[in-house]
């Protein structure tokens, strides 16, 4: 009989008065078990674990000036009325202080605009669909800008009741996604554990994320 | 000895289940990141402009949703065709209002038209025959000879066989009667071995399925 064999059949026959006998062990065993299991458990979501690979990079430092075109900004559709250019702005900053106040960015609104920054503004775009884009912008002095806009299509509606629809849309949670892509993150799997989760939005967007904060900290120090 | 017994049986499930966990995690994540499971090739928009420095996706945009079924009212048609040509680059004015000192580094606003050659109609709200040629075009932004595509934009190239979601804008800002892929990447499919690829479906998808489930 094989080693295994005869360690099962000690098994099966020692059950019973195992019972009787080794409730401790039983529990510590069991305890033994469970943090094994839920060790492997919780390493499984690698994907709330941020990757690179964006199109957009990190700025050399995490101190940044924004500049915001009020004439850009009032050609949104805010609230059914445009313009709203006041009450857009207040809805995008809330992006801007929700990156300042929990991760090691420094963001900041200037009005000296003259030259190159980086921008916040709306644009026009023929879908719907899409809300809003940050793009990177190279001088030719190798100096690194981005632009944040947001869609100024007509048809879509920016409001501030939280809906996520393809024709209502709430300004400050994307603007809170834009600002994570202004730092340099892009879309992360990992459903509503992330603030930059996927490519369409969800309740996520309501607020920037423990994943996400380490993430930007770990590249503005 | 029995002691003994019971924990080492014991380490061993919980050994065997923690690493079941990690190997499935693993190949899960190996998987989705490098794609080994396909040879789905992204087309590459770069091939028809060699006179560029380059052509790049220009940073993230954020959409309200990738899914066909909240977007398939402003769907006009769905076709298969192959492309037969990609244009040269067309100057489009933004009517945005933006201050001089922005304008001076965005560049110019641009959009590329690729024409599709319809082999299949999966669905039309218009008058559209097979054989007949459809213009879809890709915006983008010109910046020092750098072509700055618009981000989540589907791309092309000639000779491709494709499945595309077109939509009309109704606001005529672009042009008359612009016509663009709904959803931009996930909008736009690229057939190989009989499959429908595109970044949301690396794997591949039924073709008749893709082809109809805008209806």
């Amino acid at each position: 009989m094989s080693q295994m064999s005869q360690l099962s059949a000690k098994l099966i026959y020692n059950f019973p008065r195992m019972e009787m006998t080794m409730t401790r062990l039983t529990q510590i065993m069991t305890v033994i078990t469970s943090l094994a299991i839920i060790t492997g458990f919780t390493t499984v979501p690698n994907v709330s674990a941020h990757s690179e690979g964006s199109p957009l990079t990190w700025f050399s430092s995490g101190t940044q000036s924004l500049c915001y075109s009020s004439s850009g900004l009032g050609a949104m559709k805010f609230d059914g009325s445009t313009p709203n250019t006041a009450a857009v702005k207040t809805q995008i900053k809330l992006g801007q202080s929700q990156m300042s106040v929990n991760t090691d960015m420094n963001l900041s609104e200037t009005t000296s605009c003259t030259g190159y920054k980086s921008w916040v503004t709306s644009y026009y775009d023929p879908s719907t669909a899409n809300l809003s884009k940050t793009s990177i912008l190279f001088t030719s002095g190798g100096v690194q800008y981005k632009t944040m806009e947001y869609n100024n299509n007509q048809y879509l509606y920016w409001v501030t009741n939280g809906n996520c629809s393809p024709l209502t849309m709430d300004l400050s949670n994307v603007a809170n996604h834009e600002f994570g892509h202004f730092s340099g993150m892009y879309h992360q799997t990992g459903g509503s554990s992330h603030t930059m989760m996927s490519s369409s939005c969800d309740s996520g967007y309501s607020s920037i994320k423990a994943a996400d904060i380490a993430f930007v900290n770990d590249h503005y120090l | 000895m029995n002691q003994n017994n019971i924990i080492i049986t014991t380490l061993i499930i919980a050994f065997v289940a923690g690493v079941s966990i990690l190997a499935a995690n693993s190949l899960l994540t190996s998987d989705t990141k490098a794609g080994l499971l396909t040879n789905y090739i992204p087309s590459d928009m770069s091939k028809a402009f060699p006179e560029l420095d380059d052509v790049i996706e220009g940073g993230e945009a954020s959409m309200s949703t990738t899914n066909i079924e909240d977007v398939k009212d402003q769907i006009q048609y769905t076709i298969r065709g192959t492309v037969v040509n990609i244009g040269n680059l067309e100057e489009w004015i933004d009517p945005t209002p933006q201050p001089e000192e922005l304008q001076k580094i965005m560049g110019q606003n641009v959009k590329i038209p690729v024409d599709i050659a319809v082999t299949q109609i999966g669905k039309t709200k218009l008058d559209l025959k097979v054989g007949e040629i459809i213009t879809v075009k890709v915006l983008g932004r010109l910046i020092d000879n750098t072509l700055y595509l618009n981000p989540n934009s589907p791309q092309f190239e000639v000779g491709e066989d494709v499945i595309v979601h077109v939509s009309i804008d109704p606001n005529d800002i672009i042009e008359k009667d612009f016509k663009f892929v709904q959803l931009g990447e996930h909008g736009k499919f690229k057939i190989q071995d009989g499959k429908a690829f595109n970044a949301k479906y690396p794997h591949g998808r039924d073709l008749v399925k893709t082809l109809n489930e805008a209806q």
